[in-house]
C-alpha cells in the first residue's frame, strides 16, 4: 500500500511522463510566444487610445488590449482572422468597416467550419450570398471582445443576446418581449427563460414562411416544448409579440389592463377619503376635549 | 357590579390564526419578489431582483410563496366547511347584509359630526367584511391567473392563449390593487390607528378585551351578554347598554382587527 503510494507521487517524475510534458509545454509555449510576438507587434500602433475628439490622422483604429486578452481569442494571432495583413502594410491597403467585417466574417469558419454550413443556409447566410446587407458573424459575436455564450460578458449572453438582436430587428418586436414575461425574466437576470435565438434560433435562423424554420406555424408546438412540458397545438396557436392595442390579438390584455388599473384608482381613493375621515373626526374629538 | 363578565373575547380561533399568518407572511414574499417583475425595467426593480439573487431564483421564491398562499387558502375552504357543516359553530355572520349598508351610513354621518355616536357594530363591521371579501376575490383571480401563468401548456387544454396572456396582466394589476389595499386601508386599521398602534395583538393572542368590544362591537357584546333585547326596544339606540363611563371609550375609534373567517 505504502510503495503503491509512493509510486503514484514520484508517477508524474517518470522519465517517459515528464519528457512529453516538457515537450507539450514547449510546443505551447513557442506558439504562444510567437503570437505574443505578432500581436504585440499590432497593438504596438493599435493599442493607443484615441482622445475624445477622435483619432489623429494617421492613427491606427483602436483595439483594447484588455478586451482582446480576455477574450476567447485572447491566445490566437491577430493575422489569423486580418489574414491578408502584412507586416508594414499601407493603410490605405486595409479596408474598414463593413467591408472588413465581410472580410473577416469568410475567416471564421477557418476553425469554426461547422457553423459556417448551418449559416450559409439560414436567412442571414442567404442575404450576404446574394449581396445585401446582414448580419455577420461578428454582428452577435463581437470582434476583439468575442467570448463563451455562458460568459455574461458576451454578447451572446442571455440578458445580451435580446440587445444584439434589437440592433437590427427593432421593430415591435423589441417592445413586445420586454413586456413579456420571457423578456423580463431575461432582463432580471433568467439564463433558462426564453431569448430571441430560443425560439428562433441562432445560425440556422429562418423566417417563418420558410418550411424548416423554427416559428413556422407548424412547427411552433415543437419550439415551445424545447421548455414547455408538451407541444400542444392550442399553447402554441396564440400570438407572440401581440401588441398592447384596443383592436387585435392584443385586446383582451389591453382592456384587462385598462379595467385593472380604474378599478386601483377607484378603490385607492375611496379608502384613502375613507381614512382621511376618521383622522378627521379624530381630531375634531381631541379639539373637543374628548380625547 | 351586578353581574361579572369575561374580561377577553375570542374572534379568533387557532386555525384562522394559522390561516392568517400562512397568508401574511407569503402575502410579504411574494409582493417583494412579484414587484421587480412588474417593474423589471426599473433601477429599483433590477435591485430588488438582485437582492432575491435575480431572475430564475427569484420566480422560485415567488413560487414558494404562492405555494404557502394556496395552502393557506385551501387551508380555510376546508375550515369554512368544517365551521358550516357543525350546526354549533354555523354563523354566516361574515356575509354582507343589509345592515352594512345602514352601518355605512351610520358611520360616514358620524365621521362628518352629524351622528352624535358611531354605528352599533355587530360581530363583523362592514370594513372587516371588505377585507375579507377583497381577499376571497382577489385569491381567485391572483391563484387563478398565477397557476394557468406557472402552468401554461396545461392551462391551454382548457382556455385560448389570450385568455392567458390577459390574466398576466389581471394578476399582476389585482396584485398592485391588493398591495395598495393591504399596506395603506388594512396597515392603517391594524398599525397605524392610534387605537392599535404599533398593532392589533389579535393577530396572535386571538382575543379582545371587553372594554374594546364595548367600542368596536357593541352589538355583538350585547347580544353575548344577554342586553340584545333590551338594546331592540330602545328606538334611537347608539352604542352599548352596558354601564360605561363615557370617558373609558375613545372617541373616534375605530375597529379594525383581522376577522374571523380570514384566510
Amino acid at each position: 500500500m505504502g510503495a503503491w503510494i509512493i509510486a503514484l507521487l514520484l508517477g508524474p517524475a517518470s522519465p517517459v511522463l515528464a519528457d512529453t510534458k516538457v515537450n507539450l509545454d514547449e510546443l505551447t509555449k513557442s506558439r504562444l510566444a510567437e503570437v505574443e510576438k505578432i500581436n504585440n507587434g499590432c497593438l504596438s500602433c493599435h493599442a493607443k487610445k484615441p482622445t475624445a475628439k477622435g483619432r489623429v490622422p494617421g492613427q491606427a483604429p483602436f483595439i483594447d488590449r484588455e478586451k482582446l486578452h480576455t477574450s476567447g481569442h485572447s491566445q490566437i494571432a491577430c493575422t489569423k482572422c486580418h489574414d491578408d495583413v502584412k507586416e508594414g502594410a499601407k493603410p490605405s491597403v486595409i479596408v474598414g468597416g463593413r467591408e472588413l467585417a465581410k472580410k473577416v466574417d469568410r475567416t471564421c469558419q477557418k476553425c469554426h467550419e461547422d457553423i459556417d454550413k448551418v449559416y450559409e443556409k439560414s436567412s442571414h447566410g442567404k442575404l450576404l450570398e446574394q449581396g445585401k446587407e446582414t448580419a455577420l458573424c461578428s454582428d452577435c459575436h463581437g470582434s476583439h471582445n468575442i467570448r463563451k455564450t455562458s460568459d455574461p460578458e458576451s454578447e451572446t449572453y442571455a440578458k445580451n443576446s435580446v440587445e444584439t438582436c434589437v440592433k437590427c430587428h427593432a421593430h415591435k418586436y423589441k417592445e413586445t418581449y420586454e413586456e413579456s414575461f420571457h423578456g423580463r425574466a431575461v432582463h432580471l437576470g433568467s439564463v433558462t427563460s426564453a431569448t430571441c435565438v430560443s425560439c428562433h434560433g441562432s445560425h440556422a435562423i429562418l423566417g417563418p414562411s420558410e418550411p424548416e424554420s423554427t416559428v413556422n406555424k407548424a412547427n411552433i408546438p415543437k419550439t415551445c416544448a424545447q421548455c414547455h412540458l408538451k407541444a400542444r397545438a392550442n399553447f402554441a396557436a396564440g400570438t407572440e409579440h401581440a401588441e398592447l392595442k384596443a383592436q387585435g390579438p392584443g385586446a383582451p390584455t389591453y382592456w384587462t389592463l385598462k379595467f385593472f388599473t380604474w378599478l386601483t384608482i377607484i378603490v385607492f381613493t375611496l379608502l384613502i377619503i375613507h381614512i382621511e375621515m376618521e383622522l378627521f373626526r379624530r381630531y375634531q374629538n381631541i379639539k373637543k376635549g374628548k380625547g | 357590579m351586578a353581574e361579572q363578565h369575561k374580561s377577553e373575547y375570542e374572534r379568533f380561533d387557532i386555525h384562522q390564526r394559522i390561516q392568517h399568518v400562512m397568508m401574511f407572511s407569503s402575502f410579504i414574499l411574494t409582493t417583494f419578489t412579484g414587484l421587480p417583475i412588474k417593474y423589471a425595467y426599473t433601477g429599483w426593480g433590477q435591485s430588488l431582483a438582485a437582492f432575491w439573487g435575480g431572475g430564475d431564483l427569484l420566480l422560485k421564491i415567488h413560487l414558494t410563496g404562492a405555494t404557502v398562499m394556496l395552502a393557506s387558502c385551501v387551508y380555510h375552504l376546508f375550515y369554512l366547511v368544517a365551521i358550516l357543516a357543525n350546526k354549533k359553530t354555523r354563523s354566516w355572520a361574515a356575509v354582507p347584509s343589509p345592515k352594512d349598508f345602514k352601518d355605512l351610513g351610520d358611520n360616514l354621518r358620524y365621521l362628518l359630526g352629524l351622528n352624535p355616536k358611531q354605528a352599533y357594530w355587530e360581530r363583523y363591521t362592514y370594513k372587516e367584511k371588505f377585507d375579507y371579501w377583497a381577499v376571497f376575490w382577489g385569491i381567485f383571480m391572483i391563484g387563478g391567473s398565477g397557476l394557468m401563468m406557472w402552468f401554461p401548456d396545461v392551462a391551454t387544454a382548457f382556455v385560448p392563449r389570450w385568455f392567458i396572456d390577459a390574466s398576466r396582466a389581471a394578476h399582476s394589476d389585482e396584485a398592485v390593487l391588493a398591495i395598495v389595499v393591504i399596506f395603506f386601508w388594512h396597515f392603517y386599521n391594524v398599525h397605524f390607528s392610534p387605537t392599535f398602534f404599533p398593532m392589533n395583538k389579535l393577530w396572535y393572542k386571538g382575543t379582545m378585551h371587553r372594554e374594546l368590544m364595548l367600542h368596536e362591537h357593541p352589538a355583538e357584546l350585547d347580544r353575548i351578554e344577554g342586553r340584545a333585547a333590551q338594546a331592540k326596544k330602545d328606538a334611537g339606540y347608539r352604542g352599548s347598554t352596558a354601564a360605561v363611563d363615557s370617558s373609558d371609550v375613545i372617541p373616534g375609534d375605530i375597529p379594525g382587527e383581522k376577522i374571523s373567517h380570514r384566510s
